[in-house]
């Protein structure tokens, strides 16, 4: 934050005619960003459901909703803070991370999942070196990345579907339970662990952000690369390291999602890209890099999950819901984009 | 530099090459990979099946036209000993769970309606006959499209392609018992897998009546581009025969027969058992299939138009399409229970693997064991849960028998055996009573 | 320059990449059984059309700076309206075409202002108009398949050959007649080139007094029509349409996007070509129907990509490593490598 003020007041025009006083409701917004709409879908949740949208069943609901969602944001964020727009190679990431979990079910259950995690992270490292080492775009880059895995999943493994307990031996059909288990559980009674994975996760991807170098230089590569770069900052550790940590983050997601599914497979993880950019965008981080928050985020995950949770009680169909969450998430943008500019923070 | 680049560019394009021309090996390898396997294998099977096709040939050219009687059917001469061969296929294959795997299909009468297809789409969803052309193959024979002959001389050493609609545990299943049935009735076949691509899929038939086959088997990924497809199939002179999902009512003009499970008879069933065990109140939410093809319309409004046809004071709550992602239905399922509490007492699902166990989990999550929850399918994680008692009941669709049916049904064809025109699979409905029957799974 | 002195070098391949492919598909379909056959070359060319239209249609916004995700949702909510309207209303085809077209327009028209007027990221505004043209589009059909019904009279003209001793359908040479159109435009006519310009740097185009929203409005509006039309075309060629269209397998803009970064299109914008992408998609139609099984078909097409890819990224990284830093190590690198990028 402080950075940004420091810009605005060296930017400053010398003879400005224009309005200089500051929209009140502009700075609101660009202040507290997703958290006002996601009071506001609270409201209308609360008139819309009857009092019942804060019923136990319900917050597990909407949490569990997007426990899967929230674990990719938690990496894909540094992807979009450091100025790389976003990372399509999310889908193949998780079908791969469970795939090699599943494939890997009889190193034992501890094993399966070191190894899941392994391959997110190796798929990080091939798009770190390239994007952050080689400077090549990364949207395109992630998309060839996305089309050659998945041709090589299918190839290898013939568009055949994984099943833990097919795959593990005798002595290892525990290990396996113990692997459908992760996304079933419930502690307490109460809340699922993916949920509780979730927010570790994020107050994990909190500290590294606002506690670390690594965060710090982060922000300074995203606003401006070669800024960064003469200022001698070692940008492709940090990329790689961003890019390592989506890898990691998005395998997280698979491993649970083939655990949920009780099958790994190619085509697992397909729209979550979209689906975890969507609730980046709406928290508030800015697509061009350097900008937004952890809690912006998480407040993005929520309003995502919240606005889904609130179409069903009104009682909308599978796809008019798409028809509204294009135009809220449109409106939502169009909003941030707008108090940006207004403050002169584009 | 310029080395360099060059070399990473000559190597790319070597790679490429290599990559093309491992895909042109395949291609025509496949085809003579595949058809030499068979052949050896059906040789080794049996060794006076190489002889046949000489022979028949020879006695066709002395007697044409005569036949010789078989059991109840009459074959011609040529076809003779292909028939048997299929007769003993029929006798020795089994599905997985001990079910005979070319059984004879199954044929279900036609109700009569009256009015068009425009009209009868004006009346309510809930009404049996809104749905009728949907339901049942009713279509108009005199516009049936010029089929061409059966050869009469036997399946054996006949060449089918077969395409499917896209990779899915139920696919592998259904095509390796495809294969087997093929080898042991003698027919070499090639296949083609869309990925669930409906322009994929309009390139294969093309590619493969390019390669002029003896018949093509499609299982259509949307029921109105099949008239299209099989339209193109008949126009070039090629029989074609349809399995699983069933088209719409028009292709049937080019189609030589259908083969497949009859989906809305078996909802109807375990729509029937549901209600009977809600004792005809309660509500019922449906989660459908991917919307638009045909199991969206029998696995919905199937038990929809039979709940409200027999048990009036149930009440349709919710139809909802999140896909077949498991953590996707459990949120659609969660926010039912929230916001429909006590009156949501059943759960009708379009699938029993993914679909289930996201219904299933959100039940139990809620600590809602009361919700009866039933699925169209058969597949492991289905049988599983039925066993466990999650599943209140499910269809059994059994999916080797699908592929033999079909296998079954060219066959015969090639052997000039009058076929009808739609065959369906036999019918059951697994409960928890009946589960041993069905295992172990067959995919 | 290239004509004067020709070398057959890494920069005259790397420029040629997308015709020297083709021939490279086309030698290797020597080697295929069946593959030389008048319906085989009718059948791949025709079932390869609506990725053209698609493609042509990205390709023109790239290279006006920007990118749009909707194609592929356009064509199909204009073949559902235009099935549509033909079914329901019993307008001729032609009328259904032109109406579809004009949605298409209509859809190009509000990404555009989206982006310029609104000031929206493009690949932002993109992601939210899929979602809402998927809600319109299963709003309008209520998720229902639309076909032609029993009326196949364009459906076979345009299946059909137009020219007697040419194995190419009709819809095939609609299409290519239209990329050579667009061509013209993006070539020798104003706008045109203010699009390559505005794509190259929109500061030095606004500067130079190009009416840049105007242009990148005329960009998206083209795209749109392009995937509209492509769009009705196909819906009466392959006889039916559905809300899913493209969502499962691989998707038709995936091909698209492809197609366009193997024809040589610059990301960033300002550099590419139609024809490039049109040369391009041939060579996948071919190359589709050469490997047989889809998961090869995904593995190669993968792999070209990411060597495209890789190929270029890193002539832009020694590049740029020279540059700026020893100025006659950079002329050096030029001649050496003829034109570099």
């Amino acid at each position: 934050m402080s950075e940004v003020k420091k810009n605005e007041n060296t930017t400053a025009p010398k003879v400005d005619t224009r309005k200089t006083e500051i929209n009140k409701f502009t700075l609101l917004f660009n202040r507290l960003g997703i958290w006002i709409i996601v009071a506001l879908l609270i409201v209308v949740g609360l008139i819309v459901s009857g009092g019942q949208f804060f019923g136990k069943s319900n917050i597990q609901s909407i949490l569990e909703a997007v426990a899967l969602v929230g674990m990719v944001c938690a990496g894909l964020f540094y992807v979009t803070y450091s100025g790389n727009m976003t990372d399509m190679s999310v889908p193949i990431t998780m079908a791969f991370g469970g795939v090699m979990a599943v494939q890997c079910i009889n190193f034992g259950f501890v094993g399966a999942i070191v190894v899941g995690l392994l391959a997110g992270a190796l798929i990080g490292v091939i798009n770190g070196f390239m994007i952050g080492k080689m400077r090549a775009n990364a949207i395109i880059w992630t998309l060839a990345v996305n089309l050659l895995i998945s041709g090589v999943i299918r190839v290898v493994w013939q568009g055949k579907m994984l099943y833990a307990e097919d795959i593990a031996r005798e002595d290892m059909q525990g290990q396996a339970n113990l692997f459908y288990a992760i996304s079933r559980t419930y502690i307490g009674g109460i809340i699922s662990l993916m949920a509780i994975v979730m927010l570790v996760m994020f107050l994990i991807s909190w500290i590294i952000h606002t506690k670390t170098g690594f965060g710090q230089k982060l922000k300074i590569i995203g606003t401006n690369y070669e800024v960064a770069k003469f200022s001698g900052i070692n940008c492709t550790k940090q990329l790689m390291t961003a890019y390592i940590i989506n890898g990691l983050c998005s395998a997280t997601a698979g491993i649970f999602y083939a655990a949920l599914r009780k099958c790994a497979s190619y085509e697992n993880g397909t729209g979550y890209d979209f689906d975890a950019l969507t609730a980046i965008l709406l928290g508030g981080v800015s697509l061009n890099g350097g900008k937004g928050s952890i809690a912006g985020t998480i407040g993005g995950v929520l309003a995502y999950g919240m606005l889904n949770n609130i179409l069903s009680w009104v009682g909308l169909g599978t796809y008019s819901k798409y028809l509204v969450q294009g135009i809220v998430f449109l409106f939502i943008v169009w909003l941030n984009t707008y108090s940006n500019r207004k403050l002169g923070r584009a | 530099m310029m080395k360099k680049s060059l070399a990473i560019l000559l190597s790319g394009t070597m790679l490429l090459s290599a990559a093309f021309m491992t895909g042109c090996g395949g291609g025509s390898s496949s085809a003579a990979g595949s058809s030499a396997a068979p052949e050896a294998s059906a040789a080794s099977e049996a060794p006076e099946s190489s002889a046949a096709p000489e022979s028949s040939a020879a006695s066709e050219a002395s007697d044409a036209g005569s036949t010789a009687p078989s059991g109840d059917v009459t074959v011609p001469e040529a076809a003779q000993a292909s028939y048997e061969k299929l007769l003993a296929a029929e006798e020795s294959l089994m599905t997985t769970d001990n079910h005979p795997m070319m059984a004879e299909g199954l044929s279900f009468d036609v109700p009569a309606v009256e009015g068009d297809a425009a009209a009868l789409e004006e009346l309510p969803e809930e009404d049996k006959n809104h749905w009728h052309y949907k339901e049942y193959l009713d279509w108009d024979q005199s516009a049936d499209a010029q089929f061409p002959e059966s050869p009469a001389d036997g399946q054996e050493g006949k060449k089918v392609i077969l395409i499917v609609h896209g990779a899915h545990a139920w696919t592998t299943c259904y095509t390796d018992a495809f294969k087997s049935a093929c080898d042991a009735v003698g027919m070499t076949y090639e296949i083609y897998d869309p990925n669930w691509d409906q322009a994929n899929q309009d390139s294969y038939v093309d590619q493969a009546i390019n390669d002029q086959p003896d018949a093509i088997i499609v299982i259509p990924v949307s029921a109105d581009h099949a008239t299209q497809q099989f339209k193109k199939i008949t126009d070039a002179g090629i029989p074609a025969f349809c399995s699983n999902t069933t088209p719409e009512a028009d292709a049937m003009n080019f189609i030589i027969s259908y083969t497949g499970p009859n989906d809305w008879y078996q909802m109807r069933t375990l729509a029937d058992m549901l209600g009977e065990s809600m004792e005809g109140k309660g509500g019922v939410a449906y989660i459908t299939h991917n919307v638009g093809g045909s199991p969206y319309y029998a696995r919905c409004y199937g038990p929809l138009t039979e709940l409200a046809e027999k048990y009036p004071d149930i009440e349709t709550l919710d139809i909802q399409s999140p896909g077949f992602e498991a953590s996707e239905v459990k949120q659609v399922v969660a926010d039912w229970i929230t916001k429909f509490g006590d009156k949501l007492n059943a759960i009708v699902l379009a699938d029993d693997s993914d679909q289930a166990i996201g219904a299933v989990e959100a039940c139990q999550a809620a600590g809602r064991s009361d919700i009866k929850i039933v699925a169209a399918g058969i597949s492991k994680q289905g049988l599983d849960l039925v066993k466990s008692g999650d599943l209140f009941g499910m269809s059994y669709q059994t999916c080797q028998g699908d592929a033999g049916l079909a296998v079954r049904t060219v066959s015969e064809w090639f052997c000039g055996i009058d076929i009808p025109r739609v065959n369906y699979l036999s019918t059951d409905i697994v409960t928890k009573d009946n589960a041993a029957d069905f295992e172990p799974c067959q995919w | 320059m290239e004509k004067k002195n020709f070398k057959l070098n890494a920069a005259f391949i790397n420029k040629n990449r997308s015709y020297l492919l083709l021939v490279l598909i086309m030698i290797c379909g020597l080697f295929a059984k069946n593959f030389y056959t008048p319906y085989n070359i009718q059948a791949v060319t025709g079932n390869g059309s609506l990725v053209i239209w698609l493609g042509l249609g990205f390709t023109i916004v790239l290279i006006a700076g920007h990118m749009d995700m909707t194609v592929m949702y356009m064509s199909t909510f204009a073949a559902l309206l235009t099935l549509g309207l033909h079914a329901d209303q019993k307008l001729p085809w032609l009328v259904c075409v032109i109406i579809g077209a004009l949605m298409g327009i209509l859809n190009g028209l509000i990404m555009g202002l989206l982006v310029t007027k609104l000031k929206i990221h493009a690949f932002i505004a993109s992601i939210g108009m899929q979602l809402v043209l998927r809600g319109v589009m299963y709003v309008y059909c209520n998720g229902k398949e639309l076909s032609i019904g029993k009326d196949y009279t364009w459906n076979d003209m345009l299946n059909g050959k137009l020219i007697p001793f040419l194995p190419l359908s009709t819809y095939f040479l609609i299409t290519t007649i239209f990329i050579f159109g667009v061509m013209v435009i993006l070539r020798y006519t104003r706008l045109g080139r203010n699009i390559h310009m505005v794509g190259g740097n929109a500061e030095t185009a606004w500067l130079a007094g190009i009416k840049s929203d105007m242009v990148v409005i005329a960009a998206f509006v083209i795209s749109g029509l392009a995937a509209g039309l492509g769009g009705a075309l196909n819906g009466i060629y392959s006889g039916a349409a559905n809300v899913t269209m493209g969502e499962k397998g691989i998707s038709p803009f995936y091909m698209a996007f492809t197609a366009c970064v193997i024809g040589g299109t610059d990301i960033y914008g300002g550099k590419g070509s139609v024809i490039w992408t049109y040369v391009s998609l041939i060579m996948i139609a071919f190359l589709k129907a050469l490997c047989k099984s889809t998961e090869l078909q995904v593995l190669v097409i993968g792999a070209a990509l990411v060597l495209c890819l890789v190929y270029e990224t890193v002539a832009k990284y020694n590049r740029d490593k020279v540059l700026g830093r020893r100025p006659n190590l950079y002329i050096e690198y030029k001649n050496e490598t003829g034109n570099a990028k």
